[in-house]
């Protein structure tokens, strides 16, 4: 997020939009997500990613915009308590220890959650060979051959996860 | 945020890479990845960006990260599937507001993003036509045939098959007899379009009702409207078709807004102005130009993802 960015807000406007609907939004995602700590995050959340896209001047229907923001949010934040579930539950089946510093970790938690977003946005066989190709290590020939499709198919199912990512990284 | 690529430089830049790794590259494509280079400043950033990408993919160990994205899949899959459980067994009411929200959506069996269509194979050789945005749990046992409809918008071609087939939304039950139809979900309704044979509408809370072929309807929990013919261009989407025939803009613009991530509307000044057409929705941006070239107005961009017709 580019805070420089500030003095071309509407200053004004989002004021007004956080003043008039903040207590609103809160409410609703309280009843959406049952926690208050959690809602007033994810309504904090919203309100920078309002300010971040410094369109506030043109939002016909805020409430219903707020929502749409907050609930994507909902989303990512189930996408990210899952992973960090998984990934707590992967470590656990190792048969030795594994030593993480809590940096790396977080890394590495952001980055499963960007590609599991990613892979959603993906038919089932490119995931698999995105998967394949990234973290088995695979060459594009042996996927293909295990798959049962040609090199150009592999390379274009990976060309199209990839640039999913790039986008994703891009748009957010 | 500072500085979006065009996305065809994204995408070509993911090609490249993919085509650099190649372990059985030819000079020939090498060469031509240097020229696509040096051809433009927006080239060398967007292959910045794939560089980044790179790095980063590469920093997270192959051996946790493949199974913990399918075990988060999977867990994530689970609470859905027990959701929808409690919820067809009709014990949970209070869960049904949240059905609506998100995170369960997020965690669907099959689900498309804004823009995307699919078409699925059912097990019995049905077919099962996913609508832009939408969410569906397929629940396929010896005894039954039962799809959740959690979002968006279904056509379903049914196959002969001795159990019954049904659709299950948060306001009842569609129950095929033996056809072709479409379920859709929206303002807290479910509508419900036949286009061959017939099915019965059952509200959770209301009296069961019939509806034929050439019929459409709707239900919320409790009634089933009365039946109206179907709109010309019904299930046009299943090809990839937007039919408008004397529709009010405003009405297409919600219809065309599915198909597209982000807001789309108009200014009430054009509200009420009337289109016809065929309409292609592989391509959202087109069909924006082409009102703007037949219809007094004029598109405001304050992103890609927010868009509004405005007087000329």
């Amino acid at each position: 997020m580019n805070i420089a960015a500030a003095p071309d807000l509407p200053g004004p406007t989002i004021a007004a939009l956080y003043r008039d609907h903040h207590g609103w939004l809160s409410g609703w995602l309280r009843r959406k997500l049952g926690n208050r700590f959690d809602a007033a995050d994810l309504a904090q959340d919203t309100f920078l990613r309002v300010l971040a896209a410094r369109n506030a001047t043109v939002i016909e229907e805020p409430r219903k915009y707020l929502a749409t923001i907050a609930n994507g949010l909902v989303v990512d934040r189930f996408r990210r308590l899952s992973i960090e579930q998984a990934w707590l539950d992967t470590l656990a089946a190792r048969p030795e220890p594994v030593a993480v510093s809590p940096e790396t970790r977080a890394l590495i938690l952001e980055t499963l959650v960007a590609i599991d977003r990613m892979l959603d946005a993906l038919g089932p066989r490119a995931r698999e060979i995105f998967l394949l190709a990234q973290f088995e290590g695979l060459t594009y020939a042996a996927i293909g051959e295990r798959l049962g499709i040609s090199l150009t198919t592999v390379k274009k199912h990976l060309a199209r996860a990839l640039a999913q990512c790039l986008i994703l990284a891009e748009g957010c | 945020m500072a500085g979006e690529l065009p996305r065809s430089a994204l995408e070509a830049a993911a090609h490249w890479y993919v085509q650099l790794n190649d372990t059985a590259l030819r000079p020939a494509e090498r060469a031509a990845w240097e020229r696509w280079l040096a051809a433009d400043a927006a080239h060398r950033q967007a292959w910045a960006r794939m560089q980044a990408l790179e790095r980063r993919l590469n920093s997270v160990p192959g051996d946790m990260a493949v199974p913990t994205l399918s075990a988060a899949r999977q867990r994530r899959r689970r609470t859905v599937k027990l959701l929808t459980l409690l919820l067809s067994a009709g014990s949970l009411a209070a869960l049904l507001p949240q059905l609506e929200s998100g995170w369960q959506i997020a965690r669907a069996d099959l689900r498309t993003v804004a823009g995307e269509r699919r078409r699925i194979q059912l097990a019995d050789g049905g077919t099962l036509d996913i609508n832009s945005a939408s969410a569906v749990d397929v629940d396929y046992r010896p005894d039954l045939r039962r799809l959740h409809l959690l979002t968006g918008e279904i056509l379903v071609q049914t196959a002969a098959d001795p159990r019954p087939f049904e659709v299950h939304t948060a306001n009842g039950i569609v129950r095929a007899l033996g056809t072709r139809f479409s379920v859709r979900r929206e303002d807290g309704e479910t509508r419900v379009a036949v286009l061959e044979h017939a099915v019965e509408l059952r509200p959770w809370a209301g009296t069961a009702r019939r509806l034929e072929a050439g019929q459409q309807s709707r239900f919320d929990d409790r009634e089933v409207a009365a039946a109206q013919a179907l709109a010309i261009g019904e299930g046009a989407w299943r090809d990839g078709k937007l039919i408008a025939n004397d529709r009010r803009l405003d009405d297409f613009l919600a219809e065309l807004a599915r198909h597209r991530p982000g807001y789309l509307a108009c200014a009430p000044e054009v509200a009420g102005l009337r289109l016809s057409g065929v309409f292609r929705l592989a391509d959202t941006d087109a069909v924006l130009d082409t009102l703007a070239a037949s219809l007094p107005i004029r598109w405001r961009y304050a992103t890609r993802y927010w868009v509004r017709a405005e007087p000329i």
